[in-house]
């Protein structure tokens, strides 16, 4: 139909304070970088419009999460109903890399998915524009944890420089689309309801 | 009786905004949630922002908004009078202290009368007091000319038409914001969202502006549901007059944001319109079943264009039009004879009893016969089960899809429609077979005319069809027919012996019906007359929320209250000095009267200030409604 609405995929960004998330979304959507960093308070809400494989179109609704500590009570609310998570970690940061386990398991405990086995999740390491004496995690390190995590995909990203954030995203949107409607496709309409009256029962209507 | 108003000054004035203006900063939330029925908490700034930044923003600009929300060009400072009425005699202080809460314009009470003074206020006292004999013919002859200001309408019967009441009343209610087109500058919106975030529906604003929002109202709902275990209800910016009310009906978040001055519970119960509009058309048990393990469900593809069509039409009807329907929670009735009604609403019933053949006993559950003009719907006819009804919002959501579906069609279309009554059941479809009677025509002077017979059983199409055109053909052949599809008996303002009244409501309590006099317009431009609708809209809804407590209930099981709009801005003529017309004082005067029996909203003419003249007005209103009870409310219907 003409007049249906573009679907909406609600795709969340998590990691680490510091690893980049908030860059990464503003280089993604507004396609700008800014030297300085503001910590995220909450959550941020970006929107834009994809096109999947030219030939699907939908609307991201990109929340970028805080990744501090003291915001995580509010995270049930955030994961509620995602389509696609992204995990992001910085190069240079070794911590940032091995909290990437605990993201992921909070985030399924917390999003009640129907199937935590297929959801998709797309790994991110970030800052890949620094130089090599100061990356501390290894590509192979990385692809290691990709493939525990259930192969998901990889992307070596820099939102400084621009280095595979579209492309990163393009995927992100893919697997948020596929999810939304694997999920639609598992349902079948019954439109079965009809409602038993005997009149001479009392009903719980008012008086009109 | 002794007129004693006080009235705000211009020195007043400032002070009241210089202490606005050393508070600003911190924003005030009156946070209310279901479980606590009134939890305030002080939120600073800096707390807001670390929950909702992008909220903060909207909340900080509307602080700084605050001197031009306030500052309206016309109307300086308003003010009203109250007098309460009590059967019981409660102690009027606490009456007046609930009072002085609610209404927004810090009414001033003036005098409690016990109910006998009311009863005849007409007597001595009046005339030889505060307004001399002179002073009294002055008032009426100025009052008398504000109501007949339409050019032909002085000349009265010689053109064969009668007064009319002028339709220009004074709108009180200007919002400079809503001049500016982005989503803020609405003063009103509703928002439903699911319970990840996702939109799925908005009255105003394009996808890429509250794509974002809906994931902040999310937020907000969420913080109260982790943080407090329980749903937030309301944000209420007292100093800015904002309003944000909230329903959680997992998965489905409700938002509605208002500037308009109307309270919580208002929104709170057009919210509960939507929602069961919502519900009217998936149905409870189907939404659960769509969002159980797949929250991030996304409803607006699930809905049809109707859906979204049926969706912006209520929130028309509850923002922008005269549709007392849904405010009083009552519906309109078609005024016909006593005699007429009777004998149809006969004939139908005897139809019914003769014609089991047709209609097995139980086939039929509920059936309507109602007049259909400019989206509002009368009701002619109810058939029904003795000792059952349909809820009023289940008929109001049935009509919105009657009007929808049957736009642009032609009249022989028959429908056959599931619908699940919320209100009835809100876990499965009823059906209902929908014809109209007769199609509007100024030729031959007819109305649209519907015929609704409504069914729980799925595949009973052909019998309503049939027992539909029975009944049609037996209601013309005794010559019924006639009197549902012309409206000859509607009434204006004018046939009332009521001066100077412009606009009234009147509910029966008993009957869940109102009356209104029709709308008189002259210049029937459709922008015009949805300013006017909408203003006299405003003006009830202001009548009625000064009455109110904080939950939306009557302060009082009788109340009469008056309120006074008055223009006081007298110091700003300096600067009118050079305009040659002047503006027309906006002295605005209206009455609300609740009784156990009725409700009665009155807008009088602008210039109208004395109550007895008003009251005396309001009593023959009553009374004439009260007389002509049998002709304006359907009292019993066909049972069966």
């Amino acid at each position: 139909m003409s007049t249906r609405k573009k679907n909406i995929l609600k795709v969340i960004i998590l990691g680490d304070s510091g690893v980049g998330k908030t860059s990464l979304m503003h280089r993604y959507v507004n396609d700008k970088y800014s030297q300085q960093y503001k910590a995220t308070i909450g959550a941020d809400f970006l929107t834009k419009e994809v096109n999947i494989d030219s030939d699907k179109v939908a609307t991201m609704q990109v929340w970028d999460t805080a990744g501090q500590e003291r915001f995580q009570s509010l995270g049930v609310a955030f994961y509620r109903g995602a389509d696609c998570c992204v995990l992001v970690y910085d190069v240079t940061n070794t911590k940032s890399f091995q909290n990437i386990k605990s993201w992921r398991d909070e985030f399924l405990v917390h999003a009640n998915v129907s199937t935590p086995e297929t959801f998709p999740f797309v790994l991110l390491g970030n800052k890949i524009d620094t130089d090599d004496s100061k990356k501390v995690v290894t590509n192979k390190a990385a692809q290691e944890l990709a493939a525990s995590l259930g192969n998901i995909p990889l992307f070596f990203t820099s939102a400084k420089t621009a280095i595979n954030v579209d492309t990163a995203f393009q995927e992100i949107a893919r697997s948020a689309l596929q999810q939304n409607q694997n999920d639609a496709d598992s349902f079948e309409d019954d439109f079965n309801d009809a409602i038993n009256i005997q009149l001479d029962n009392d009903t719980n209507s008012c008086s009109c | 009786m002794r007129v004693n108003d006080q009235y705000l000054d211009t020195a007043s004035n400032k002070s009241i905004r210089s202490t606005v203006q050393s508070l600003r900063g911190q924003s005030a939330f009156n946070v209310r949630s279901r479980a606590q029925p009134s939890l305030s908490i002080n939120l600073d700034n800096t707390i807001v922002q670390t929950i909702i930044p992008p909220a903060n923003t909207l909340l900080n600009d509307a602080s700084e908004d605050y001197d031009s929300v306030h500052d309206f060009p016309r109307l300086r400072s308003v003010q009203s009078i109250s007098s309460i009425v009590s059967r019981r005699n409660t102690r009027p202080s606490t009456t007046t202290d609930q009072l002085s809460v609610n209404t927004s314009f810090d009414p001033i009470i003036e005098q409690t009368y016990s109910y006998d003074n009311i009863q005849d206020p007409s007597t001595g006292k009046l005339q030889d007091t505060a307004f001399g004999r002179e002073v009294r013919k002055n008032l009426i002859d100025r009052l008398a000319q504000s109501i007949y200001s339409f050019p032909t309408s002085a000349v009265g019967d010689s053109h064969g038409m009668k007064p009319v009441v002028s339709n220009e009343i004074p709108d009180v209610f200007i919002d400079v914001e809503s001049q500016k087109s982005n989503l803020k500058s609405h003063d009103k919106n509703f928002f439903i969202l699911t319970s990840a975030g996702k939109p799925i529906f908005s009255m105003f604003g394009k996808d890429k502006e509250i794509i974002p929002f809906m994931g902040i109202i999310n937020t907000v709902v969420s913080y109260f549901q982790v943080n407090e275990s329980t749903n937030i209800r309301t944000i209420n910016l007292k100093r800015t007059k904002q309003v944000f009310a909230f329903t959680v009906k997992a998965p489905i978040i409700l938002m509605a944001y208002s500037r308009r001055g109307e309270t919580t519970n208002e929104l709170m119960q057009q919210l509960d319109l939507l929602y069961s509009y919502l519900i009217s058309s998936i149905n409870e048990r189907q939404l659960k079943r769509l969002f159980h393990n797949r929250s991030n469900f996304d409803l607006r593809n699930y809905l049809e264009v109707t859906d979204f069509d049926n969706l912006r039409q209520i929130c028309s009807l509850l923002s922008d039009k005269l549709y007392p329907d849904f405010t009083l929670n009552a519906l309109q009735c078609f005024v016909m004879r006593k005699t007429e009604r009777g004998r149809i609403h006969e004939t139908i019933h005897s139809l019914l009893i003769n014609d089991s053949k047709t209609i097995p006993r139980g086939t039929l559950l509920y059936g309507l016969i109602l007049s259909h003009k400019q989206n509002k719907f009368k009701l002619c006819s109810v058939i029904r089960p003795k000792g059952h009804s349909l809820h009023t919002i289940d008929l109001q959501l049935l009509f919105c899809l009657i009007t929808h579906q049957f736009e642009n069609r032609d009249g022989d279309q028959e429908l056959w429609l599931p619908i699940c009554f919320p209100k009835f059941n809100s876990n499965g479809f009823l059906y209902s077979y929908i014809k109209y009677l007769s199609r509007a025509d100024i030729d031959t002077g007819t109305e649209d005319t519907v015929l609704v017979l409504i069914s729980a059983q799925k595949d009973a199409f052909y019998k309503m069809k049939t027992f539909g055109s029975n009944l049609w053909d037996k209601l013309q052949k005794e010559k019924l027919g006639q009197y549902l599809i012309r409206d000859r008996l509607k009434f204006r303002i004018s046939d009332i012996q009521a001066p100077y009244i412009h606009h009234f409501i009147y509910k029966a309590k008993k009957y869940v019906q109102y009356v209104m006099p029709e709308l008189e317009i002259h210049n029937s431009s459709p922008q015009k007359l949805r300013n006017y609708e909408c203003k006299l809209k405003r003006y009830c809804e202001h009548l009625y929320s000064s009455v109110v407590d904080d939950n939306g209930v009557p302060i009082n099981k009788t109340i009469l209250n008056y309120l006074h709009w008055k223009d006081t801005s007298v110091n700003d003529d300096d600067d009118n000095n050079e305009q040659e017309f002047v503006e027309e004082k906006i002295d605005m005067m209206g009455l609300i009267w609740i009784t156990p029996q009725y409700e009665l909203y009155l807008i009088c003419n602008n210039g109208i200030d004395n109550k007895d003249i008003i009251l005396r007005s309001a009593k023959r209103i009553i009374h004439w409604c009260k007389k002509n009870e049998p002709r304006l409310f359907i009292q019993e219907g066909a049972t069966f």
